[in-house]
Protein backbone atom coordinates (compact mmCIF):
# COMPACT_ATOMS: atom_id res chain seq x y z
CA UNK A 1 0.00 0.00 0.00
CA UNK A 2 2.85 2.33 0.85
CA UNK A 3 4.40 1.58 -2.50
CA UNK A 4 1.14 2.38 -4.25
CA UNK A 5 0.96 5.64 -2.32
CA UNK A 6 4.51 6.49 -3.37
CA UNK A 7 3.72 5.67 -6.97
CA UNK A 8 0.66 7.91 -6.75
CA UNK A 9 2.80 10.63 -5.18
CA UNK A 10 5.25 10.32 -8.06
CA UNK A 11 2.58 11.17 -10.60
CA UNK A 12 1.21 14.63 -11.34
CA UNK A 13 -2.38 13.50 -10.73
CA UNK A 14 -2.62 14.84 -7.18
CA UNK A 15 -1.36 18.32 -8.07
CA UNK A 16 -3.49 18.44 -11.19
CA UNK A 17 -6.65 17.66 -9.23
CA UNK A 18 -5.76 20.08 -6.42
CA UNK A 19 -4.94 22.92 -8.80
CA UNK A 20 -7.30 22.92 -11.78
CA UNK A 21 -5.55 26.01 -13.17
CA UNK A 22 -2.94 23.61 -14.57
CA UNK A 23 -5.73 21.89 -16.46
CA UNK A 24 -6.77 25.24 -17.95
CA UNK A 25 -3.26 25.70 -19.34
CA UNK A 26 -3.12 22.12 -20.63
CA UNK A 27 -6.48 22.64 -22.35
CA UNK A 28 -5.11 25.84 -23.88
CA UNK A 29 -2.12 23.86 -25.19
CA UNK A 30 -4.49 21.34 -26.78
CA UNK A 31 -6.43 24.15 -28.48
CA UNK A 32 -3.21 25.68 -29.84
CA UNK A 33 -2.06 22.26 -31.06
CA UNK A 34 -5.41 21.76 -32.77
CA UNK A 35 -5.11 25.14 -34.49
CA UNK A 36 -1.58 24.36 -35.63
CA UNK A 37 -2.08 20.75 -36.74
CA UNK A 38 -5.66 20.61 -37.98
CA UNK A 39 -6.32 24.20 -39.03
CA UNK A 40 -2.79 24.78 -40.30
CA UNK A 41 -2.33 28.16 -38.57
CA UNK A 42 1.39 28.71 -39.07
CA UNK A 43 2.30 25.19 -37.87
CA UNK A 44 6.06 25.80 -37.92
CA UNK A 45 5.57 28.38 -35.19
CA UNK A 46 2.41 27.41 -33.37
CA UNK A 47 3.18 23.72 -32.86
CA UNK A 48 6.50 24.25 -30.99
CA UNK A 49 4.84 27.00 -28.90
CA UNK A 50 1.81 24.83 -28.11
CA UNK A 51 3.98 21.86 -27.19
CA UNK A 52 6.10 24.12 -24.99
CA UNK A 53 2.91 25.20 -23.18
CA UNK A 54 1.91 21.56 -22.74
CA UNK A 55 5.16 20.29 -21.25
CA UNK A 56 5.57 23.37 -19.04
CA UNK A 57 2.31 22.81 -17.22
CA UNK A 58 2.74 19.41 -15.63
CA UNK A 59 3.62 19.79 -11.94
CA UNK A 60 6.92 18.13 -11.14
CA UNK A 61 8.15 18.22 -14.72
CA UNK A 62 10.37 21.30 -14.19
CA UNK A 63 9.92 22.29 -17.81
CA UNK A 64 8.25 25.63 -17.17
CA UNK A 65 10.26 28.83 -17.44
CA UNK A 66 10.14 30.43 -14.01
CA UNK A 67 8.73 33.91 -13.63
CA UNK A 68 11.20 36.42 -12.19
CA UNK A 69 10.58 39.81 -10.65
CA UNK A 70 11.74 43.13 -12.08
CA UNK A 71 15.32 42.67 -10.89
CA UNK A 72 15.61 39.07 -12.03
CA UNK A 73 15.10 37.30 -8.70
CA UNK A 74 13.53 33.90 -8.20
CA UNK A 75 12.47 32.84 -4.69
CA UNK A 76 12.17 29.37 -3.33
CA UNK A 77 10.78 28.59 0.09
CA UNK A 78 12.07 25.94 2.45
CA UNK A 79 9.77 23.11 3.45
CA UNK A 80 10.04 24.31 7.05
CA UNK A 81 8.80 27.75 6.08
CA UNK A 82 5.97 26.24 4.10
CA UNK A 83 4.91 24.09 7.04
CA UNK A 84 5.23 26.82 9.66
CA UNK A 85 3.85 29.62 7.53
CA UNK A 86 5.67 32.74 6.42
CA UNK A 87 4.12 35.13 8.89
CA UNK A 88 2.00 38.21 8.42
CA UNK A 89 1.94 39.77 5.03
CA UNK A 90 3.25 36.83 3.06
CA UNK A 91 1.49 34.22 1.07
CA UNK A 92 2.92 31.79 -1.40
CA UNK A 93 1.57 30.50 -4.66
CA UNK A 94 1.87 27.14 -6.31
CA UNK A 95 5.31 26.74 -7.77
CA UNK A 96 5.81 25.49 -11.27
CA UNK A 97 7.62 22.42 -10.02
CA UNK A 98 4.63 21.40 -7.97
CA UNK A 99 5.43 22.65 -4.46
CA UNK A 100 2.12 22.97 -2.68
CA UNK A 101 1.29 26.29 -1.12
CA UNK A 102 -1.68 28.51 -0.54
CA UNK A 103 -3.09 30.74 -3.25
CA UNK A 104 -2.35 34.43 -3.05
CA UNK A 105 -5.03 37.00 -2.55
CA UNK A 106 -5.48 39.71 -5.15
CA UNK A 107 -4.18 42.60 -3.03
CA UNK A 108 -0.76 41.01 -2.67
CA UNK A 109 2.12 41.90 -4.95
CA UNK A 110 4.12 39.16 -6.62
CA UNK A 111 7.83 38.93 -5.98
CA UNK A 112 9.21 35.97 -7.82
CA UNK A 113 7.21 33.04 -6.55
CA UNK A 114 6.13 34.84 -3.38
CA UNK A 115 3.36 37.29 -2.79
CA UNK A 116 3.78 39.97 -0.17
CA UNK A 117 1.62 42.67 1.28
CA UNK A 118 3.45 45.99 0.82
CA UNK A 119 1.31 47.72 3.45
CA UNK A 120 3.10 45.83 6.24
CA UNK A 121 6.24 47.58 7.44
CA UNK A 122 9.44 45.77 6.60
CA UNK A 123 8.04 43.98 3.59
CA UNK A 124 9.26 46.55 1.07
CA UNK A 125 12.61 44.85 0.87
CA UNK A 126 12.10 41.15 1.03
CA UNK A 127 15.70 40.33 1.82
CA UNK A 128 15.58 42.32 5.07
CA UNK A 129 12.96 40.19 6.75
CA UNK A 130 13.79 37.38 9.12
CA UNK A 131 12.59 34.78 6.69
CA UNK A 132 15.74 35.08 4.65
CA UNK A 133 17.10 31.82 6.05
CA UNK A 134 14.02 29.99 4.91
CA UNK A 135 13.73 31.66 1.56
CA UNK A 136 16.38 31.00 -1.02
CA UNK A 137 16.84 33.92 -3.36
CA UNK A 138 18.33 33.29 -6.80
CA UNK A 139 19.64 36.21 -8.82
CA UNK A 140 19.03 34.83 -12.27
CA UNK A 141 21.33 37.35 -13.97
CA UNK A 142 24.27 36.43 -11.76
CA UNK A 143 23.84 32.66 -12.08
CA UNK A 144 26.09 30.66 -14.40
CA UNK A 145 24.11 28.84 -17.06
CA UNK A 146 25.00 25.39 -15.73
CA UNK A 147 23.55 26.42 -12.35
CA UNK A 148 20.35 27.52 -14.05
CA UNK A 149 20.15 24.13 -15.77
CA UNK A 150 20.84 22.33 -12.48
CA UNK A 151 18.45 24.33 -10.30
CA UNK A 152 15.59 25.09 -12.65
CA UNK A 153 15.75 22.50 -15.41
CA UNK A 154 16.82 22.39 -19.01
CA UNK A 155 14.04 24.61 -20.38
CA UNK A 156 15.17 27.52 -18.20
CA UNK A 157 18.71 26.92 -19.46
CA UNK A 158 17.54 27.17 -23.08
CA UNK A 159 15.43 30.22 -22.29
CA UNK A 160 18.13 32.18 -20.49
CA UNK A 161 20.97 31.12 -22.79
CA UNK A 162 19.23 31.78 -26.09
CA UNK A 163 16.37 34.19 -25.52
CA UNK A 164 17.07 36.30 -22.45
CA UNK A 165 20.63 36.74 -23.65
CA UNK A 166 19.15 38.37 -26.76
CA UNK A 167 20.86 35.88 -29.07
CA UNK A 168 17.93 34.36 -30.93
CA UNK A 169 16.05 37.46 -32.19
CA UNK A 170 18.90 38.74 -34.42
CA UNK A 171 19.70 35.16 -35.48
CA UNK A 172 16.10 34.65 -36.57
CA UNK A 173 16.19 37.98 -38.38
CA UNK A 174 19.20 36.70 -40.32
CA UNK A 175 17.19 33.63 -41.34
CA UNK A 176 14.19 35.78 -42.25
CA UNK A 177 16.48 37.95 -44.37
CA UNK A 178 17.84 34.88 -46.13
CA UNK A 179 14.29 33.80 -46.93
CA UNK A 180 13.14 37.25 -48.07
CA UNK A 181 13.11 38.41 -51.65
CA UNK A 182 13.29 42.19 -51.96
CA UNK A 183 12.49 41.89 -55.68
CA UNK A 184 8.73 42.56 -55.31
CA UNK A 185 9.49 45.54 -53.08
CA UNK A 186 12.00 46.99 -55.56
CA UNK A 187 9.50 46.55 -58.38
CA UNK A 188 6.81 48.37 -56.37
CA UNK A 189 8.92 50.70 -54.26
CA UNK A 190 6.15 53.25 -53.68
CA UNK A 191 4.07 50.65 -51.87
CA UNK A 192 6.78 50.40 -49.20
CA UNK A 193 5.35 53.50 -47.54
CA UNK A 194 2.39 51.44 -46.31
CA UNK A 195 4.86 49.68 -44.04
CA UNK A 196 4.95 52.94 -42.09
CA UNK A 197 1.18 53.34 -41.76
CA UNK A 198 0.92 49.92 -40.19
CA UNK A 199 3.14 50.94 -37.27
CA UNK A 200 0.28 53.11 -35.99
CA UNK A 201 -0.93 50.35 -33.66
CA UNK A 202 2.40 50.33 -31.81
CA UNK A 203 2.22 53.97 -30.81
CA UNK A 204 -1.56 54.05 -30.28
CA UNK A 205 -1.34 51.19 -27.78
CA UNK A 206 1.68 52.86 -26.17
CA UNK A 207 -0.57 55.80 -25.33
CA UNK A 208 -3.41 53.62 -24.03
CA UNK A 209 -1.14 51.30 -22.03
CA UNK A 210 0.66 54.22 -20.41
CA UNK A 211 -2.75 55.36 -19.08
CA UNK A 212 -3.72 51.88 -17.86
CA UNK A 213 -1.21 51.28 -15.10
CA UNK A 214 1.81 50.24 -17.16
CA UNK A 215 4.91 52.41 -16.81
CA UNK A 216 6.35 53.77 -20.05
CA UNK A 217 8.92 51.00 -20.48
CA UNK A 218 6.27 48.33 -19.94
CA UNK A 219 3.87 50.19 -22.24
CA UNK A 220 6.58 50.32 -24.94
CA UNK A 221 7.19 46.58 -24.64
CA UNK A 222 3.48 45.85 -24.82
CA UNK A 223 2.97 48.18 -27.76
CA UNK A 224 5.70 46.60 -29.89
CA UNK A 225 3.48 43.52 -30.24
CA UNK A 226 1.69 45.67 -32.83
CA UNK A 227 4.79 45.37 -35.02
CA UNK A 228 3.71 41.76 -35.64
CA UNK A 229 7.27 40.65 -35.43
CA UNK A 230 8.17 38.12 -32.74
CA UNK A 231 11.95 38.68 -32.72
CA UNK A 232 11.47 42.46 -32.63
CA UNK A 233 9.02 42.16 -29.73
CA UNK A 234 11.44 39.95 -27.77
CA UNK A 235 14.41 42.20 -28.51
CA UNK A 236 12.56 45.36 -27.45
CA UNK A 237 11.14 43.79 -24.28
CA UNK A 238 14.59 42.56 -23.27
CA UNK A 239 15.81 46.14 -23.46
CA UNK A 240 12.81 47.82 -21.83
CA UNK A 241 10.97 45.45 -19.49
CA UNK A 242 12.63 42.02 -19.30
CA UNK A 243 10.28 40.86 -16.54
CA UNK A 244 7.42 40.99 -19.05
CA UNK A 245 9.19 38.91 -21.67
CA UNK A 246 7.16 35.72 -21.17
CA UNK A 247 3.66 37.07 -21.73
CA UNK A 248 4.80 39.48 -24.45
CA UNK A 249 6.60 36.77 -26.40
CA UNK A 250 3.57 34.54 -26.08
CA UNK A 251 1.18 37.28 -27.20
CA UNK A 252 3.42 38.33 -30.12
CA UNK A 253 3.92 34.82 -31.44
CA UNK A 254 0.34 33.72 -30.84
CA UNK A 255 -1.00 36.68 -32.79
CA UNK A 256 1.55 36.12 -35.55
CA UNK A 257 0.30 32.56 -35.80
CA UNK A 258 -3.27 33.85 -35.80
CA UNK A 259 -2.68 36.33 -38.66
CA UNK A 260 -5.00 34.19 -40.88
CA UNK A 261 -7.78 35.01 -38.42
CA UNK A 262 -6.98 38.59 -37.40
CA UNK A 263 -6.35 40.18 -40.83
CA UNK A 264 -9.64 38.91 -42.36
CA UNK A 265 -11.48 40.12 -39.25
CA UNK A 266 -10.09 43.67 -39.42
CA UNK A 267 -10.44 43.80 -43.21
CA UNK A 268 -14.07 42.69 -42.98
CA UNK A 269 -14.80 45.42 -40.45
CA UNK A 270 -13.08 48.23 -42.32
CA UNK A 271 -13.14 47.58 -46.08
CA UNK A 272 -15.93 47.55 -48.64
CA UNK A 273 -16.35 44.96 -51.40
CA UNK A 274 -15.48 47.58 -54.04
CA UNK A 275 -12.22 48.44 -52.30
CA UNK A 276 -11.21 44.79 -51.95
CA UNK A 277 -12.00 44.21 -55.63
CA UNK A 278 -9.45 46.77 -56.85
CA UNK A 279 -7.40 44.75 -59.32
CA UNK A 280 -3.76 45.75 -59.09
CA UNK A 281 -2.73 44.31 -62.47
CA UNK A 282 -5.49 46.26 -64.21
CA UNK A 283 -4.31 49.38 -62.40
CA UNK A 284 -0.80 48.64 -63.66
CA UNK A 285 -2.11 48.38 -67.21
CA UNK A 286 -3.99 51.67 -66.86
CA UNK A 287 -1.04 53.46 -65.27
CA UNK A 288 2.11 51.56 -66.28
CA UNK A 289 5.32 52.10 -64.37
CA UNK A 290 8.10 53.95 -66.19
CA UNK A 291 10.85 52.29 -64.21
CA UNK A 292 12.90 49.68 -66.04
CA UNK A 293 15.24 47.19 -64.43
CA UNK A 294 18.38 46.39 -66.39
CA UNK A 295 20.21 44.44 -63.72
CA UNK A 296 17.99 43.21 -60.92
CA UNK A 297 20.71 41.02 -59.40
CA UNK A 298 23.09 43.94 -58.88
CA UNK A 299 20.21 45.95 -57.46
CA UNK A 300 19.33 43.21 -55.00
CA UNK A 301 22.95 43.07 -53.82
CA UNK A 302 23.28 46.83 -53.39
CA UNK A 303 19.89 47.24 -51.68
CA UNK A 304 20.59 45.47 -48.34
CA UNK A 305 23.93 47.22 -48.03
CA UNK A 306 22.30 50.60 -48.64
CA UNK A 307 19.34 50.06 -46.30
CA UNK A 308 21.67 48.88 -43.53
CA UNK A 309 23.71 52.04 -43.93
CA UNK A 310 20.63 54.32 -43.87
CA UNK A 311 19.10 52.66 -40.80
CA UNK A 312 22.45 52.56 -39.01
CA UNK A 313 22.81 56.30 -39.46
CA UNK A 314 19.25 57.25 -38.47
CA UNK A 315 18.30 54.68 -35.82
CA UNK A 316 21.42 52.82 -34.62
CA UNK A 317 19.40 50.98 -31.97
CA UNK A 318 17.61 49.09 -34.74
CA UNK A 319 20.79 47.91 -36.40
CA UNK A 320 21.14 44.60 -34.57
CA UNK A 321 17.85 43.53 -36.14
CA UNK A 322 17.99 45.30 -39.51
CA UNK A 323 21.70 44.56 -39.90
CA UNK A 324 21.19 40.83 -39.43
CA UNK A 325 18.10 40.87 -41.67
CA UNK A 326 20.06 42.53 -44.45
CA UNK A 327 23.11 40.32 -43.91
CA UNK A 328 20.92 37.25 -44.36
CA UNK A 329 19.48 38.76 -47.52
CA UNK A 330 22.89 39.77 -48.86
CA UNK A 331 24.34 36.25 -48.63
CA UNK A 332 21.26 35.02 -50.47
CA UNK A 333 21.55 37.55 -53.28
CA UNK A 334 25.29 37.27 -53.84
CA UNK A 335 24.70 33.80 -55.19
CA UNK A 336 27.18 31.01 -55.72
CA UNK A 337 30.09 32.35 -53.71
CA UNK A 338 28.03 32.56 -50.49
CA UNK A 339 25.50 29.85 -51.23
CA UNK A 340 26.79 27.68 -48.37
CA UNK A 341 26.25 30.51 -45.89
CA UNK A 342 22.80 31.12 -47.34
CA UNK A 343 21.85 27.45 -47.05
CA UNK A 344 22.99 27.34 -43.42
CA UNK A 345 21.27 30.61 -42.45
CA UNK A 346 17.98 29.79 -44.15
CA UNK A 347 17.76 26.12 -43.19
CA UNK A 348 19.95 24.83 -40.37
CA UNK A 349 20.21 27.93 -38.22
CA UNK A 350 16.69 29.21 -38.90
CA UNK A 351 15.04 25.87 -38.16
CA UNK A 352 17.11 25.27 -35.02
CA UNK A 353 16.36 28.78 -33.77
CA UNK A 354 12.64 28.36 -34.48
CA UNK A 355 12.47 25.08 -32.53
CA UNK A 356 14.24 26.46 -29.47
CA UNK A 357 12.39 29.75 -29.58
CA UNK A 358 8.99 28.15 -30.02
CA UNK A 359 9.44 25.59 -27.25
CA UNK A 360 10.94 27.97 -24.72
CA UNK A 361 8.47 30.78 -25.45
CA UNK A 362 5.67 28.25 -24.99
CA UNK A 363 7.26 27.13 -21.74
CA UNK A 364 6.98 30.67 -20.35
CA UNK A 365 3.21 30.23 -20.45
CA UNK A 366 2.87 28.69 -17.01
CA UNK A 367 0.02 28.99 -14.53
CA UNK A 368 1.97 31.53 -12.46
CA UNK A 369 2.95 33.70 -15.38
CA UNK A 370 -0.19 33.51 -17.46
CA UNK A 371 -3.24 33.36 -15.24
CA UNK A 372 -3.01 36.83 -13.74
CA UNK A 373 -4.52 40.20 -14.56
CA UNK A 374 -1.36 41.83 -15.88
CA UNK A 375 -0.74 39.05 -18.39
CA UNK A 376 -4.36 39.13 -19.49
CA UNK A 377 -3.92 42.92 -19.93
CA UNK A 378 -0.84 42.29 -22.06
CA UNK A 379 -2.65 39.74 -24.21
CA UNK A 380 -5.63 42.08 -24.68
CA UNK A 381 -3.38 45.10 -25.31
CA UNK A 382 -1.32 43.09 -27.79
CA UNK A 383 -4.43 42.16 -29.71
CA UNK A 384 -5.45 45.84 -29.88
CA UNK A 385 -1.96 46.80 -31.05
CA UNK A 386 -2.10 44.12 -33.73
CA UNK A 387 -5.55 45.09 -34.92
CA UNK A 388 -4.77 48.82 -34.87
CA UNK A 389 -1.62 48.27 -36.93
CA UNK A 390 -3.64 46.52 -39.63
CA UNK A 391 -6.23 49.30 -39.38
CA UNK A 392 -3.50 51.97 -39.67
CA UNK A 393 -2.18 50.42 -42.89
CA UNK A 394 -5.68 50.15 -44.35
CA UNK A 395 -6.44 53.79 -43.46
CA UNK A 396 -3.25 54.97 -45.15
CA UNK A 397 -4.23 53.06 -48.31
CA UNK A 398 -7.70 54.62 -48.21
CA UNK A 399 -6.27 58.12 -47.77
CA UNK A 400 -3.87 57.47 -50.65
CA UNK A 401 -6.80 56.38 -52.85
CA UNK A 402 -8.57 59.68 -52.18
CA UNK A 403 -5.79 61.59 -53.95
CA UNK A 404 -4.20 59.15 -56.40
CA UNK A 405 -5.39 58.15 -59.85
CA UNK A 406 -3.83 54.72 -59.58
CA UNK A 407 -5.88 53.05 -56.86
CA UNK A 408 -4.39 50.71 -54.29
CA UNK A 409 -6.16 47.68 -52.88
CA UNK A 410 -6.41 48.35 -49.09
CA UNK A 411 -5.13 44.82 -48.47
CA UNK A 412 -1.72 46.18 -49.42
CA UNK A 413 -2.03 48.61 -46.52
CA UNK A 414 -3.09 45.79 -44.20
CA UNK A 415 0.08 43.87 -44.98
CA UNK A 416 2.24 46.80 -43.88
CA UNK A 417 2.24 44.79 -40.71
CA UNK A 418 5.29 42.50 -40.58
CA UNK A 419 4.60 38.73 -40.30
CA UNK A 420 6.35 37.98 -43.61
CA UNK A 421 5.16 36.28 -45.78
CA UNK A 422 2.09 35.02 -43.97
CA UNK A 423 0.29 38.37 -44.00
CA UNK A 424 0.78 38.63 -47.77
CA UNK A 425 -0.49 35.11 -48.34
CA UNK A 426 -3.59 35.80 -46.28
CA UNK A 427 -4.20 39.10 -48.10
CA UNK A 428 -3.81 37.36 -51.46
CA UNK A 429 -6.39 34.76 -50.44
CA UNK A 430 -8.84 37.49 -49.43
CA UNK A 431 -8.32 39.33 -52.74
CA UNK A 432 -8.90 36.13 -54.72
CA UNK A 433 -12.23 35.63 -52.95
CA UNK A 434 -13.48 38.93 -54.35
CA UNK A 435 -11.85 38.62 -57.77
CA UNK A 436 -10.36 35.25 -58.81
CA UNK A 437 -7.95 37.05 -61.17
CA UNK A 438 -6.68 39.55 -58.61
CA UNK A 439 -3.31 38.19 -57.47
CA UNK A 440 -1.97 40.81 -55.06
CA UNK A 441 0.81 38.73 -53.47
CA UNK A 442 3.71 40.57 -55.11
CA UNK A 443 2.25 43.97 -54.27
CA UNK A 444 1.54 42.95 -50.68
CA UNK A 445 5.09 41.65 -50.29
CA UNK A 446 6.36 45.16 -50.92
CA UNK A 447 4.52 46.69 -47.97
CA UNK A 448 5.00 43.51 -45.95
CA UNK A 449 8.80 43.60 -46.23
CA UNK A 450 8.76 47.35 -45.62
CA UNK A 451 6.75 46.56 -42.48
CA UNK A 452 9.66 44.49 -41.16
CA UNK A 453 11.96 47.48 -41.62
CA UNK A 454 9.31 49.82 -40.17
CA UNK A 455 8.70 47.75 -37.03
CA UNK A 456 12.44 47.40 -36.42
CA UNK A 457 12.81 51.17 -36.74
CA UNK A 458 9.86 51.69 -34.36
CA UNK A 459 11.54 49.31 -31.92
CA UNK A 460 14.76 51.29 -32.24
CA UNK A 461 12.84 54.50 -31.44
CA UNK A 462 11.25 52.97 -28.34
CA UNK A 463 14.62 51.65 -27.14
CA UNK A 464 16.32 55.01 -27.84
CA UNK A 465 13.77 57.08 -25.96
CA UNK A 466 12.64 54.76 -23.21
CA UNK A 467 15.59 52.41 -22.69
CA UNK B 1 26.40 59.67 -29.91
CA UNK B 2 24.21 60.43 -32.91
CA UNK B 3 21.80 63.33 -33.22
CA UNK B 4 18.73 61.22 -32.48
CA UNK B 5 20.27 59.85 -29.30
CA UNK B 6 21.19 63.37 -28.22
CA UNK B 7 17.63 64.49 -28.91
CA UNK B 8 16.35 61.42 -27.08
CA UNK B 9 18.43 62.01 -23.98
CA UNK B 10 17.72 65.75 -24.02
CA UNK B 11 13.99 65.28 -24.37
CA UNK B 12 14.02 62.40 -21.91
CA UNK B 13 15.70 64.63 -19.37
CA UNK B 14 13.19 67.37 -19.98
CA UNK B 15 10.01 65.35 -19.98
CA UNK B 16 11.06 61.78 -19.24
CA UNK B 17 8.23 60.68 -21.53
CA UNK B 18 5.85 60.19 -18.67
CA UNK B 19 2.11 60.51 -18.90
CA UNK B 20 -0.15 61.19 -21.81
CA UNK B 21 1.87 64.07 -23.25
CA UNK B 22 5.05 61.98 -23.21
CA UNK B 23 3.32 59.10 -24.98
CA UNK B 24 1.81 61.45 -27.59
CA UNK B 25 5.21 63.05 -28.19
CA UNK B 26 6.75 59.62 -28.60
CA UNK B 27 4.03 58.66 -31.05
CA UNK B 28 4.70 61.76 -33.13
CA UNK B 29 8.47 61.19 -33.11
CA UNK B 30 8.09 57.47 -33.83
CA UNK B 31 5.65 57.73 -36.71
CA UNK B 32 7.57 60.60 -38.33
CA UNK B 33 10.86 58.67 -38.05
CA UNK B 34 9.36 55.50 -39.52
CA UNK B 35 7.91 57.52 -42.43
CA UNK B 36 11.24 59.29 -42.98
CA UNK B 37 13.21 56.03 -42.98
CA UNK B 38 10.83 54.33 -45.42
CA UNK B 39 10.69 57.42 -47.65
CA UNK B 40 14.49 57.38 -47.67
CA UNK B 41 14.40 53.68 -48.57
CA UNK B 42 12.07 54.51 -51.48
CA UNK B 43 14.11 57.46 -52.76
CA UNK B 44 17.45 55.77 -52.29
CA UNK B 45 15.99 52.64 -53.88
CA UNK B 46 14.98 54.68 -56.92
CA UNK B 47 18.43 56.26 -57.01
CA UNK B 48 19.96 52.78 -56.86
CA UNK B 49 17.81 51.65 -59.77
CA UNK B 50 19.02 54.59 -61.85
CA UNK B 51 22.62 54.00 -60.77
CA UNK B 52 22.49 50.31 -61.65
CA UNK B 53 20.75 50.96 -64.98
CA UNK B 54 23.42 53.50 -65.91
CA UNK B 55 26.64 52.03 -64.52
CA UNK B 56 26.06 48.32 -64.02
CA UNK B 57 24.18 47.17 -67.09
CA UNK B 58 23.35 43.50 -66.98
CA UNK B 59 25.90 41.16 -68.39
CA UNK B 60 24.15 39.02 -70.91
CA UNK B 61 24.48 35.49 -69.72
CA UNK B 62 23.62 32.70 -72.00
CA UNK B 63 20.94 30.58 -70.51
CA UNK B 64 22.22 27.06 -69.94
CA UNK B 65 20.88 24.87 -72.59
CA UNK B 66 20.02 21.25 -72.18
CA UNK B 67 23.24 19.59 -73.23
CA UNK B 68 22.18 16.03 -72.97
CA UNK B 69 21.21 13.59 -75.57
CA UNK B 70 18.35 11.65 -74.10
CA UNK B 71 15.67 14.28 -74.06
CA UNK B 72 13.20 12.34 -76.08
CA UNK B 73 10.96 11.81 -73.07
CA UNK B 74 10.23 15.55 -72.71
CA UNK B 75 9.92 18.49 -75.08
CA UNK B 76 12.73 20.99 -75.54
CA UNK B 77 11.08 23.73 -73.46
CA UNK B 78 10.58 21.45 -70.47
CA UNK B 79 14.13 20.17 -70.80
CA UNK B 80 15.48 23.73 -70.76
CA UNK B 81 13.36 24.65 -67.75
CA UNK B 82 14.67 21.61 -65.84
CA UNK B 83 18.24 22.46 -66.87
CA UNK B 84 17.84 26.04 -65.64
CA UNK B 85 16.32 24.87 -62.36
CA UNK B 86 19.20 22.45 -61.75
CA UNK B 87 21.66 25.19 -62.68
CA UNK B 88 20.12 27.60 -60.15
CA UNK B 89 19.84 25.05 -57.36
CA UNK B 90 23.36 23.71 -57.73
CA UNK B 91 24.97 27.08 -58.40
CA UNK B 92 26.08 26.05 -61.88
CA UNK B 93 27.79 22.89 -60.74
CA UNK B 94 25.03 20.46 -61.52
CA UNK B 95 24.51 18.94 -64.94
CA UNK B 96 21.45 17.16 -66.26
CA UNK B 97 22.44 14.02 -68.10
CA UNK B 98 19.09 12.44 -68.68
CA UNK B 99 15.41 12.97 -67.96
CA UNK B 100 13.11 10.04 -67.39
CA UNK B 101 9.40 10.02 -66.76
CA UNK B 102 8.57 7.87 -63.75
Amino acid sequence: MEILSKIYGMTAIDNLTCYPSYLVMIALAFVLLYLGIKKGFEPLLLIPIAFGVLIANFPGGEMGVLAVNGVGEIFRISNEALQNGLGDGFQTVTLVNGVEASQASSNFIQVGQLFYDPSIEGNEILKNVDLVSQIKVYDIWAMPLHDIAHEFGIMNYIYYALIKSGLLPPIIFMGVGALTDFGPMLRNLKLAIFGAGAQFGIFAVLIVASQCGFDMKEAGSLAIIGGADGPTAIFTTLKLAPHMLGPIAIAAYSYMALVPVIIPLVVKLTCSKEELSINMKEQDKLYPSKTEFKNMQALKILFPITVTTIVAIIVPDAISLIGMLMFGNLIKEIGNSTSRLFQTASNGIMNTATIFLGLSVGATMTVDAFLNLKTIGIVAGGFCAFGLSIFGGICLAKIYNLFAKKKINPLIGATGLSAVPMASRVANDIALKYDPKNHVLNYCMSSNVAGVIGSAVAAGILISFLG
Amino acid sequence: MNSLSILASATANAQEFEGLSGALLLMAIGMVTVFIVLLLVIYVGNALIMFVNKFVPEETKEAPKASFASVQSVDAVTANVIAQAVNTLTGGKGKVESIKKI
